[in-house]
């Protein structure tokens, strides 16, 4: 005979022992998601500090070349103020005229950059400026993935909310991987070697140097310099930006002061490390149409537009890295791949162009550790 | 930077997986002679619970064993201009491509930086 008063009872306790247990089970979930988060800003905060210091011992650095000691507490104050400084987006509500405004905005930001800079070491020479610049922007970068993944851990605790948490983790390695991209950029520039992304210009160098072009440069526009010489009867103009100190240049300004003197363009050539697909090996070199350009896409704006009114052809070489190669110290595979890429530039202004053309050969990216 | 902190983690973990390793292997072992000689059924069940956990830890340092953390060695390239003589040197702080440092022992033609990279130390 079955005990029937006892039946229900049984249940209920299944029951509570049930609703206890995945009550449990998402707390514990929580936990654990809230520990390998913490775990990262943790990973992050050290190295946003790691990165902080080195910027204030790059300027210590200057300073004592100069024969001046720094107050440590005025620098850590001024380094976390152009750290912590932020460049407001113009308006896009009126898209007409934006890349200006965006041009002027880059300008004004880079130019305030060299006076601050200049105000804690006066003397500093102009690679040391570019490369404490750009040590200063890695810093910067590190600052803001820090804080905004602090952020977001924030309000998911707050709102005891497992989908932000969720979403957190999920992003976790795709930040990490930026994050230790810049953060060996921070190690690379520091040491002032050439990073991936110095790719386009030290191909455009050493196309310069096989063959025997006149490695004197002239100063073409700010942060920018041209090189000049003959390849099988074409006249190559060779713009990049100035080294070896950490600059892009400004290499739209340079194309429209080389139209200023030179009007008869046959073909532009932009040489520029790309982003790579997991499938492909680093230091693949591809062809291209177009301007092989990254940033915020001001100066590739004004190049197009010049190539446009003029008709003149674009042509690019791409050398295929991924995010942290391009920002580490270059790997041997890039540094390779550098004469399969002066291959293929000979091959496009060989059979893109005819004798007695003129070819303007551009050299995209960061110039560190990479004369002229 | 971040590698040593990676290094110092992982360091930490494979010393506190190998001593919970080592307890929890103890651990069962005890519940299983304890089952053997006094034949009690919930001795087994124990120990079968105490060897899944250190299954899991076994499991878990294995995984921190496996994890290599890339190291990179610095490498310089000094080519003659005139002549191609190379060779291979550890780059000093602020070299940069193309950079003069000094004449030829060969051909007394100008030596320059010719690259810098980096490569994994396997």
């Amino acid at each position: 005979m079955t005990n029937n008063t006892a039946f229900p009872l049984d249940w209920l306790l299944w029951l509570v022992f049930i609703t206890i247990f995945f009550y449990f089970n998402r707390e514990l979930e929580i936990m654990r998601i809230v520990k390998e988060i913490e775990s990262y800003i943790m990973l992050f905060k050290q190295i946003r500090d790691k990165a902080v210091s080195t910027v204030i011992k790059a300027f210590r650095k200057e300073a004592a070349k100069e024969g001046n000691v720094i107050d440590i507490k005025f620098l850590e104050a001024r380094v976390m103020d152009l750290i912590e400084s932020e460049v407001i987006e113009p308006v896009k509500l009126d898209p007409y005229g934006i890349v200006a405004k965006l041009k002027h905005l880059l300008v004004t930001t880079d130019e305030n950059l060299n006076l601050e800079i200049k105000r804690i070491v006066p003397n500093i020479t102009t690679a040391m400026l570019e490369n404490l610049k750009n040590l200063i922007g890695s810093a910067k970068v590190l600052n803001f993935y820090y804080k905004a993944l602090d952020h977001d851990y924030r309000m998911g605790k707050k709102f005891k909310s497992i989908w932000i948490l969720y979403q957190l983790q999920a992003l976790l390695p795709f930040i990490t991987e930026i994050v230790r991209a810049v953060e060996s950029n921070v190690e690379a520039v520091s040491k002032g070697f050439p990073i991936g992304d110095s790719a386009g210009p030290l191909t455009v160098v050493r196309f310069a140097l096989k063959n025997g072009f006149n490695l004197e440069p002239k100063q073409i526009a700010e942060k920018t310099v041209l090189l000049e010489g003959t390849y099988r009867d074409r006249r190559v103009i060779i713009i990049k930006a100035e080294g070896p100190g950490g600059s892009v240049g400004r290499l739209d300004d340079a194309i429209m002061k080389v139209f200023e003197i030179e009007d008869k363009i046959s073909a532009i050539v932009t040489v520029d490390a790309a982003l790579k697909l997991e499938s492909e090996k680093t230091g693949t070199i591809v062809s291209g149409i177009g301007v092989a350009m990254g940033g915020i896409g001001v100066e590739k704006f004004n190049i197009e537009k010049i190539a446009t009114e003029k008709k003149i052809p674009l042509y690019a070489v791409l050398i295929k890295m991924s995010i942290p190669e391009a920002y580490a110290t270059m790997d041997k595979d890039i540094s390779e791949a550098i004469d399969k890429a002066i291959e293929r530039i000979e091959r496009t202004i060989e059979e893109k162009t005819h004798e007695g053309d003129t070819v303007l050969l551009i050299g995209v990216g960061n110039t560190i550790g990479v004369y002229p | 930077m971040s590698t040593e902190l990676l290094m110092k983690i992982r360091i930490k973990w494979i010393i506190i997986y190998t001593i919970l390793l080592i307890v929890f292997i103890l651990i069962t072992a005890s519940f299983l002679i304890m089952y053997m000689v006094e034949n009690d059924a919930n001795y087994s069940s124990i120990s079968f619970i105490t060897m899944m956990i250190a299954v899991w830890i076994a499991i878990n340092l294995a995984r921190a064993l496996k994890t290599k953390i890339p190291k990179y060695r610095y490498i310089e390239v000094v080519k003659c201009l005139s002549c191609g003589y190379s060779f291979k040197k550890k780059p000093d702080e602020g070299d940069y491509i193309l950079r003069d440092v000094g004449i030829c022992p060969q051909c007394s033609g100008r030596l320059i930086v010719y690259s810098i990279y980096r490569e994994k130390v396997e």
